[in-house]
């Protein structure tokens, strides 16, 4: 019986099938649910976590991890908003937010592959770090308007599909890509599933940590653009608590902490369950104090079920 | 008769299946009070899997144990050590933080009239474990500093502690050399007179035979047979093994080596090695032996660039090198194969080929692309010539069994293309057809022109397979033995010990 149950509802496919009953449920229960407005709503919603997320994939795949994600989203996003406002250059603003995304990510890169502590610890301090260099250089006001990031993705669609969606699927497919067919995407694997054994296979472990940081860090600064072009504004804090779910949409999706396995698409389900998730609950009326206590026990139930294989 | 004693232990028609596999089909067996008991079989037979049951660790589909007349379907680890089974693997539960005597004691310390943990007392009794076993540890020795044959020791004391009635050994002496596995045994002697039931698992047919009273073989998950150790020989349980008859191995030709490719001089390595001068010739196996002490597996590892040299020079192909970190050691064309698979040799959550392709997947790629369906066409003549079986092509590595993932290994070695291989232990833990197997391919490989540098703390695999041995003795080379077929196992082992 229980070997069925695990067959049936075990791993990926428990997923899937949450997703499909609760978008059912809520269907029912609110017709607006399954109206192609609110669908397209809920994949804007998703977005900038996924692409926070997809960059997490690329970590945690490689045993590695990165709290400072959430900081360094605030942190690229107020440079970029701070070189609008002072020199009214946009592209120059992206290639700040770009530099200062990668450098940081690169620079956790660099410390993890010291070894000498974990990055649980390492990206931890660079959380504090960077965010407060982003709320002393903003001494806490934020910045409104990132003169003409709005209009170039924030609110553009196509076929009625928001340009933020695109980025997240472009973001995501080329990770896929990166996993699955360049070599570093392997050795992001081996690292994870047994780093000695990497080592003593030829490759410079150090090396390859030092770029899926950085690769990390690009996904931070695509998302802090994307969320910023949203929100047309940059705020020191925007970005916080970004770190956590991404990781939690990973781990729910199916990677496990520990590296060596997991891919882009269980994340994307990560993501959707706790987009869905959230959105469904909107509608449903339950109150935003009431909602967190719903996904906080939706997580812990999604990564119960993954722990059962 | 033995059999008609009371059964201290019996294994009623168990059966385990894993996902491809029926890994034991209902296996019974008896343990009497007071014998040691062998369970031998071939890699993938199932007596690791037997073994877990009975310890607890793993659950069985069907069949029951009976320990002291009372019979349980299901047993958990908790469950077992408290109805006095104890196991010692090769992996142990120790905790390698603590001392000697907190492992003996961990979870039932002795306490004071205040509540707080006797050291005292703890230290007294295990000294006096200690002493009755005649064993040279000290109760307040750190356990993870301790080597590994003591810290097997600790093991069984603690087992001895927890008044376990029924010893779980698998591969004990794995990792031991000449005179530890005599203590070894006087130690096994000693446990089974006291009226314990051992159940023994090794791959040493030789040594199963002069310390077991009974054995039982599985093979293929079913059990062939209990035999009265006096009754048969290493012929007949090999056969009994594997199903049919295998020629028993012997030493292979030899072949004019090629030019040197390799020299050392006066190579030093901090506190391990001191003036090893040695030269490797193309298409030649050179053996190393040595205890644990001797400064062999350093010799190798920092010709892989894994430890630092202190001293001396490396000429490879005529030409000065110093070997700075194995990736650059390997674009050299030497490959270093270590003998602990699982930690540093395979990526074990990876599908198996993917191992095989990992440190040369530049023959899979195109224009820095990997191509899965290459990959498969590359791997597949390293899997059926070193005859890898798996439930399916993508099977993950960690679910193959021991000898498989040697071959694994090997197949990743072989499809580098490396010209120089360092090898440690290359058959530890595999059954004696695989060996056979796995010593062939070395020759092979030699005779194809690559150069081998093997350690083996298997002196007879050394004596079989080297064209030239050097013996090692306290970080320096003491002895080179220039034709290995006029030298005995007990020659080259009384050289290893400094004789």
């Amino acid at each position: 019986m229980k070997d069925v149950f695990l067959t049936l509802f075990g791993g990926r496919n428990v997923l899937v099938l949450v997703l499909l009953v609760l978008a059912l449920i809520t269907g029912i229960v609110n017709p607006r649910f399954l109206t192609l407005q609110n669908v397209l709503n809920i994949m804007l919603q998703i977005s900038v976590l996924g692409i926070v997320s997809v960059g997490a994939t690329i970590l945690l795949v490689s045993g590695g991890l990165d709290l400072s994600a959430g900081s360094l989203l605030s942190l690229s996003a107020y440079v970029a908003g701070l070189v609008i406002l002072r020199l009214q250059s946009l592209p120059l603003a992206l290639l700040v937010a770009f530099c200062t995304s990668a450098g940081f990510g690169a620079f956790n890169g660099l410390l993890a592959a010291t070894e000498r502590a974990h990055p649980f610890i390492i990206t931890l301090g660079m959380m504090t770090f960077l965010q407060g260099i982003a709320i002393a250089i903003s001494r806490g006001s934020p910045i409104n308007g990132m003169g003409g990031l709005y209009e170039l993705i924030g609110v553009r669609d196509f076929l009625r599909i928001p340009l933020p969606v695109f980025v997240f699927l472009a973001v995501l497919v080329s990770v896929d890509i990166f996993l699955r067919y360049f070599p570093l995407g392997r050795y992001a694997y081996a690292i994870g599933g047994n780093q000695e054994a990497s080592r003593l296979s030829g490759i410079r472990v150090g090396r390859v940590k030092v770029i899926l940081y950085a690769l990390n860090g690009v996904c931070v600064g695509i998302a802090a653009v994307v969320l910023s072009a949203i929100l047309d504004s940059a705020l020191p804090t925007m970005g916080s608590g970004y770190e956590l779910r991404a990781v939690a949409a990973t781990v729910i999706g199916g990677t496990p902490l520990f590296g060596g396995r997991g891919s882009v698409w269980r994340t994307l389900l990560g993501v959707l369950l706790l987009g869905l998730v959230s959105n469904s609950l909107n509608l449903m009326g339950v109150s935003a104090n009431l909602q967190n206590v719903v996904l906080g026990a939706i997580m812990v139930m999604a990564v119960m079920f993954q722990g059962s294989r | 008769m033995v059999s008609e004693q009371a059964a201290l232990l019996s294994v009623n028609e168990i059966s385990k299946s894993f996902p491809g596999i029926l890994a034991l089909d209902s296996v019974s067996l008896t343990l009497h009070a007071g014998e040691v008991h062998a369970l031998i079989g071939a890699n993938g037979a199932g007596k690791s899997t037997l073994v877990k049951i009975i310890a607890g660790a793993l659950q069985p589909d069907r069949g029951s144990i009976t320990i002291n007349g009372k019979t349980f379907q299901v047993l958990t680890p908790l469950l077992a050590r408290k109805i006095g089974i104890a196991a010692v693997y090769q992996e142990q539960q120790l905790v390698p933080d603590l001392t000697v005597a907190e492992n003996i004691f961990l979870g039932k310390e002795p306490r004071t009239t205040f509540g707080r943990v006797d050291y005292r007392r703890m230290s007294a009794e295990t000294m006096e474990l200690i002493q009755t076993y005649g064993l040279s540890i000290q109760p307040d020795y750190v356990v993870g500093k301790l080597p590994l044959a003591q810290r097997q020791e600790v093991a069984i004391l603690k087992a001895l502690k927890e008044e376990a009635k029924v010893l779980l050994l698998d591969e004990p002496t794995a990792a031991l050399t000449g005179p530890q596995i005599a203590f070894m045994f006087r130690l096994i002697e000693q446990l089974r007179k006291r009226g314990m039931g051992i159940l023994y698992i090794s791959h040493h047919i030789d040594e199963i035979l002069s310390i077991a009273q009974r054995i039982t073989v599985l093979r293929n998950g079913k059990k062939i047979g209990t035999f009265l150790a006096q009754d048969v020989t290493k012929e007949v349980l090999i056969e009994k093994m594997a199903g049919r008859r295998i020629e028993s191995e012997s030493r292979f030709s030899r072949k004019p080596p090629g030019d040197v490719i390799l020299e050392t001089q006066h190579l030093s390595i901090n506190g391990k090695v001191e003036k090893a001068s040695f030269v490797l010739k193309e298409g030649e196996i050179l053996g190393f032996s040595g205890a644990a002490d001797s400064g062999c597996k350093e010799v190798l590892r920092s010709l892989a660039g894994l430890y630092p040299i202190r001293s001396g020079g490396i000429k490879l192909f005529g030409k000065t090198f110093r070997p700075r970190g194995v990736a650059d050691t390997m674009q050299q064309g030497i490959l270093f194969v270590p003998e602990d698979m699982r930690r540093e040799g395979l990526v074990l959550p990876f599908p198996f080929p993917k191992n095989i392709t990992l440190a040369k997947l530049q023959k899979v790629t195109s224009r820095g692309f990997i191509l899965p369906h290459r990959e498969i066409q590359a791997v597949y003549p390293y899997v059926s010539s070193l005859r890898i079986v798996a439930p399916s092509p993508w099977a993950e590595t960690r679910i193959l069994s021991g000898g498989n993932q040697r071959k694994v290994l090997l197949a990743k070695a072989l499809f580098t293309d490396a010209k120089i291989w360092l090898l440690e232990d290359p058959t530890q833990g595999v059954d004696v057809e695989t060996r056979q197997e796995i010593h062939h391919l070395l020759i092979e490989a030699r005779n194809s022109g690559k150069s081998i540098l093997i350690f083996s703390s298997d002196l007879e695999e050394l004596l079989t397979v080297s064209d030239r041995i050097i013996v090692m003795y306290k970080g320096r080379p003491t002895r080179e033995i220039e034709n290995p077929a006029t030298v005995t196992t007990q020659e080259l082992l009384s050289m290893t010990l400094g004789g």
